[in-house]
């Protein structure tokens, strides 16, 4: 896993838990580096796992939500640090979700061949309505549902989310974007 | 955990990533470092690549040019809409323009006008539907505007879904669509003609299967099948079931025998149970050697043959006629080559047809001297002239042989000239018959000449001394006489009078029919010369115990202007006539006037006698020369028999009509009426009784007679002593012009034939001798006939009175008194218009063409007699030669050589002979007209040289 997303991660807790916060976490916690985490390198995807099943315990907070806050914790962060990637024509949220595969993740990949990225694909799409079907070993609907608000915040919009799991591990993840009409 | 705690481990945390971080950028680093080598690496085996590339890519791409170049098949590109990028040399050279001129071209420009539309619909479909390759064949127009057909493929270019051009592929393919066009024409034409055909047409495969048959095949046969319907059908079957329809069962059977097929083509005429005769011509068909099947051919021939038959029929028919015809027939082709000789003509010319045959028919059968003459025949037969001419043909036995050819062209039924065909007509006979027909004319001719001739001579020879006795006789009577002497006298001249009668008739009547007479009006007493005439006759008739009745109507007894000489003689010739014929019963003359007014009276006299009368059938005839009425008549009654001729014609000279009525044994009634002019003049005039009066007045008078005739001379000179007029007498005009150099005289007397030189000469001689003073002499014409031209040209000449032999004493007398008193201003003519040339010449022709200027016309004359014998020589060459255009050339040059001469009047044949020469067909006629215009010509010359002649001798 991307070094950047345990750079966000500690800058969430950092920012939303305090500074004694992340030394528990950290200390709590069983992660391959002891915490140290640079955003160029790659880590086991397992300390992110158990850093966050800590993270609910100390904060007695659902893994869940953890996971949907930092989710779009992340797009922003993501987006400030990588906005050259996103084609400057996706004037919205829809546009912005239905180019990841192609566009994003693809410049994703050459600029970190090593990295290793969910798979979305759009499965209907219109004005009002998406589709979209989250795919990864890794499982992490939730952070995705995260994304996917941080998208919508980020072009101003809003939805409501439904949420379905084509596979029972959650390796495969329907989700319907209804845009909430009259309020564009 | 206190806040130095925590920023310790923050800290040390953040070393930590640092150094993690480098680390990682290190990594980085060397990967990119590594990466870039690769990179450059990889770039440069790209370069290599691509010049290999490249170079594979040239290599390629010049072998598709060169295809692109050398292919038989125009190769081009095109743009959407139709305009030529490029395109490959094949096609400059089928259109034969530039390849420059052709890029950026249209394509419809080069396509055939008719097929645009199509062509264009074509491409526009292949672009609207994306159609990736299409293929049509249409023509296009080459150079010179023919038509070059194409095969053409189009296929559609495009680049990133649009489309950017079209390439196409194209073949001439010309020879293929001209070979397909022709073979369905062919196919057309020749089922066109089968269907058209006027015989009926079955063809069969080698199994008897038929592939073919035509409509007249069906009606031929009355096949109900329609002949479509026939294909496939078996032609034995078929020809077995058409079996009852010949009139020969079986005609067929060996053709249809499949055991033994026929292999030669079979020409046979067949006949149908109807009549009908059918020509079939059956053929087999093979290709190298391998049998196919058979063609019959079945030629309905029926009205060919029935008109054949007709047709030979015919033939026999006018054969027989023309064989039993004297016509002799030989056909011969272009080249005059003998097609066919019919026995009558073989008869002729003593040849089989077999030794005739092919044979020149002109080289053989003709003399040489014919047949140039047949050459030009030919010729004009072979413009379509049909021609008629007289030839001799050489028989076999070497005999020549007269034949009249009727020679006519003969054609094709394309109206091509073929041939001649040639009537023979022997004429050996009917030559043989003209030649005696001629020589009795010729005979007849020189009878009736020297019966002329006779005549002529009377005139000259028998008149003057009859003249003489005459005028002997009447200086005798003014002599003391004895009773008897002056009886005898009187016989003497009664007798003489008859004899110059009977002359003078004879002599009337040729100048009377050569229409030479011509009324002489002079004063005298009409009832006066009636009751004279009577009273003459008065004598003969009562003689023979006949009463003799005068009747003269005092109203008669005037003075009238007329001719006493002609009425005299009808009134004497009729007496005669009545005194002849009638032997008892009574004569009677009644003089009656009619009608008189202040100028004219008209007198009817009826001479009535008690005769033999004519029959009527004889009547018309009485009047004619030399015909009395009947043999019988002649021998009893003599004379000459012109009598009543004479007298009809003198009355019909005085514009009257001489009538008869007759009844045969009964007697005769001649009556005629005619008009005088009365004259008016008291009696100044010369009567006949004014003689001894005047007598006296010409006593001093001295006078020169010019007569050769001594007996004449005599005479004239007796009158002249007893009128006391003194004189001289020259024996031709010679002596008198000699003797009138010296002497003076009041008067001549001129005889008009003389030796030496005539009157006429003498005359105008001495009238041109202007320092002589006979000059002016009055000149007395002494003509030996009344003939008017000899009158008339002594008044031209120059003289002034004339006297017609025999003259009485009287009549010299009073000619002597007239011509002193009316002393007249004679007429002088010029010497060098009439008199100087022969007589035969036209003087008027001269006096146009020289206007009197003589020694010209001497030249032309010497030229004339030199030229012309040569000339007519050649003329003569070519005639026997036979060239006609020659004989015709020289003719015409001829011509107007005689008007010069003034002998024009001759060449009026002339016109005549050079039609018939140019026509060239005539030839009797030919040399009949060339025989008359040889004697002219000899005739002509005759004249020119005496003319040329007398020129030398007088000018």
């Amino acid at each position: 896993m991307k070094g950047i997303i345990f750079t966000h991660f500690f800058e969430m807790v950092e920012t939303e838990f305090g500074d004694e916060t992340v030394e528990i976490l950290i200390d709590s916690t069983e992660t391959s580096t002891k915490g140290v985490y640079t955003s160029a390198g790659n880590y086991p995807p397992q300390d992110i796992f158990n850093l966050v099943t800590s993270l609910s315990q100390i904060s007695q907070l659902p893994q869940a939500a953890l996971y949907r806050h930092f989710g779009k914790y992340l797009f922003a962060g993501l987006y400030s640090n990588y906005s050259i990637f996103p084609p400057k024509a996706l004037k919205n949220s829809f546009s912005f979700l239905d180019s990841l595969n192609d566009y994003i993740h693809s410049d994703v990949y050459k600029l970190y061949p090593d990295a290793e990225l969910p798979h979305f694909s759009t499965q209907y799409r219109d004005e009002q309505k998406m589709v979209l079907v989250y795919q990864s070993n890794r499982r992490m609907s939730d952070l995705a549902f995260g994304l996917i608000e941080g998208c919508l915040a980020h072009f101003g919009e809003k939805a409501s989310i439904e949420v379905e799991f084509l596979k029972e591990d959650g390796s495969e993840v329907l989700f319907t974007i209804k845009l909430n009409s009259g309020e564009n | 955990m206190d806040e130095i705690t925590l920023l310790k481990r923050k800290l040390e945390r953040e070393k930590q990533a640092r150094k993690d971080a480098e680390r990682l950028l290190e990594e980085k680093a060397l990967q990119l470092y590594f990466a870039n080598e690769k990179l450059r690496e990889l770039n440069t085996g790209l370069e290599k690549q691509l010049a290999l590339k490249s170079s594979a890519l040239k290599t390629h791409q010049d072998r598709y040019q060169g295809l692109v170049e050398n292919a038989e098949d125009i190769i081009f590109w095109i743009t959407p809409d139709g305009f030529f990028t490029q395109i490959n040399p094949i096609a400059a050279r089928i259109f034969d323009k530039e390849i420059s001129t052709l890029v950026g071209s249209h394509y419809l420009e080069l396509v055939h006008p008719d097929y645009l539309e199509r062509v264009q619909g074509m491409y526009q479909r292949q672009i609207e539907r994306r159609i990736p390759t299409t293929y049509l064949e249409f023509p296009v127009i080459g150079p010179n505007g023919q038509s070059i057909w194409l095969g053409q493929r189009i296929t559609l270019i495009f680049k990133e879904g649009k489309l950017v051009e079209l390439a196409g592929l194209a073949r001439n393919i010309t020879h293929r669509v001209n070979a397909e066009q022709k073979l369905s024409l062919l196919n057309t034409r020749f089922k066109a003609l089968l269907e058209n055909m006027q015989a009926g047409i079955l063809v069969e495969d080698e199994n008897q299967k038929v592939i073919l048959a035509n409509q007249k095949f069906s009606e031929i046969f009355d096949i109900f099948l329609n002949y479509n319907n026939l294909t496939n059908k078996n032609a034995h079957e078929l020809m077995r079931a058409i079996e009852g329809q010949w009139l020969e069962k079986g005609a067929l059977t060996e053709l249809i025998n499949p055991d033994s097929p026929q292999k030669e083509v079979i020409q046979k005429e067949l006949r149908l149970n109807t009549g009908q005769i059918l020509l079939l011509n059956f053929i087999p068909i093979y290709q190298d050697q391998k049998w196919l099947g058979k063609l019959w051919y079945f030629e309905d021939i029926t009205d060919r043959k029935n008109s054949e038959i007709r047709i030979r029929r015919s033939e026999e028919k006018y054969r027989g006629i023309m064989e039993n015809m004297e016509l002799g027939l030989l056909e011969v082709d272009k080249a005059g080559m003998v097609t066919r000789a019919y026995q009558r003509f073989c008869a002729m010319s003593g040849y089989t047809e077999e030794e005739l045959l092919n044979q020149d028919a002109t080289q053989l059968l003709l003399p040489v001297e014919y047949q140039e003459m047949m050459e030009r025949q030919n010729k004009t037969r072979k413009s379509g002239q049909p021609g008629v001419y007289e030839v001799e043909l050489i028989t076999k036995g070497g005999k020549r042989k007269w034949v009249l050819i009727s020679g006519a062209p003969f054609y094709d039924e394309s109206g091509d000239f073929i041939g001649s065909i040639g009537i023979h007509y022997d004429l050996t006979e009917f030559k043989k018959l003209q030649y005696e027909l001629e020589e009795a004319r010729h005979e007849a001719e020189n009878a009736r000449d020297a019966e002329k001739d006779f005549l002529a001579n009377m005139s000259h020879e028998v008149r003057n001394p009859i003249n003489t006795i005459v005028g002997m006789t009447y200086l005798l009577l003014d002599t003391e006489l004895t009773a008897e002497q002056r009886r005898y006298l009187q016989n003497i001249k009664y007798t003489s009078d008859i004899l110059l009668a009977l002359v003078s008739d004879i002599l009337d009547i040729t100048k009377i029919t050569q229409g030479k007479m011509e009324l002489e009006l002079r004063e005298l007493n009409l009832g006066e010369l009636i009751n004279v005439n009577a009273q003459a006759m008065a004598f003969r008739i009562k003689e023979k115990g006949i009463h003799f009745d005068i009747y003269v109507d005092r109203l008669l007894n005037t003075r009238v202007m007329g001719d006493s000489t002609f009425l005299n003689q009808i009134l004497l010739n009729i007496l005669g006539n009545a005194a002849k014929f009638t032997e008892k019963g009574s004569i009677s003359i009644h003089a009656q006037c009619l009608n008189k007014t202040k100028d004219t009276l008209r007198a009817k006299i009826i001479i009535t006698d008690t005769g033999i009368g004519i029959a009527d059938d004889k009547l018309p005839l009485i009047f004619e020369r030399f015909n009395q009425a009947g043999k019988a008549t002649k021998h009893k009654y003599g004379g000459t028999g012109l009598g009543l001729n004479i007298a009809k014609k003198l009355v019909e000279l005085h514009n009257a009509e001489l009538n008869v009525q007759s009844t045969e044994g009964k007697g005769t009634v001649f009556s005629f009426e005619i008009d005088f002019n009365l004259v008016h003049r008291s009696e100044t005039g010369l009567s006949q009784t004014a003689g001894p009066k005047i007598a006296s007045r010409l006593h001093a008078l001295n006078v020169l007679v010019v007569e050769d005739n001594v007996l004449n001379q005599e005479y004239i000179e007796r009158v002249l002593e007893r009128l006391h007029i003194r004189f001289r007498t020259a024996n031709n005009g010679k002596e008198a012009l000699k003797i009138l150099e010296t002497d003076r005289f009041d008067l001549i007397l001129m005889d008009i034939r003389m030796p030496e030189m005539d009157g006429y000469e003498t005359t105008i001689r001495l009238r041109n001798m202007h320092h002589n003073p006979n000059s002016q002499v009055p000149i007395v014409a002494l003509t030996a006939s009344a003939l008017l031209d000899e009158k008339e040209k002594a008044l031209n000449t120059g003289m002034n009175y004339h006297l017609t032999k025999p003259f009485t004493p009287d009549q010299i007398e009073k000619v002597i008194a007239q011509a002193m008193e009316n002393r007249v201003e004679p007429l002088v003519v010029p010497p060098d218009v009439h008199t100087l040339w022969h007589p035969e010449l036209n003087a008027e022709e001269i006096e146009e063409m020289f206007a009197g200027d003589v020694e010209h016309f001497q030249v032309i004359i010497g030229i004339f007699n030199r030229t012309i014998p040569e000339d007519f020589a050649t003329l003569e060459l070519a005639m026997k030669e036979r060239d006609w255009e020659s004989a015709r050339g020289l003719a015409h040059k001829l011509k107007p050589s005689f008007q010069m001469v003034g002998l024009g009047y001759m060449t009026s044949n002339i016109q005549d002979f050079e039609q018939a020469l140019e026509l060239g067909t005539d030839q009797v006629l030919i040399q009949q007209l060339f025989y008359v215009f040889a004697q002219n010509v000899h005739k002509a010359l005759h004249i020119t040289v005496q003319q040329e002649d007398y020129f030398r001798q007088t000018i």
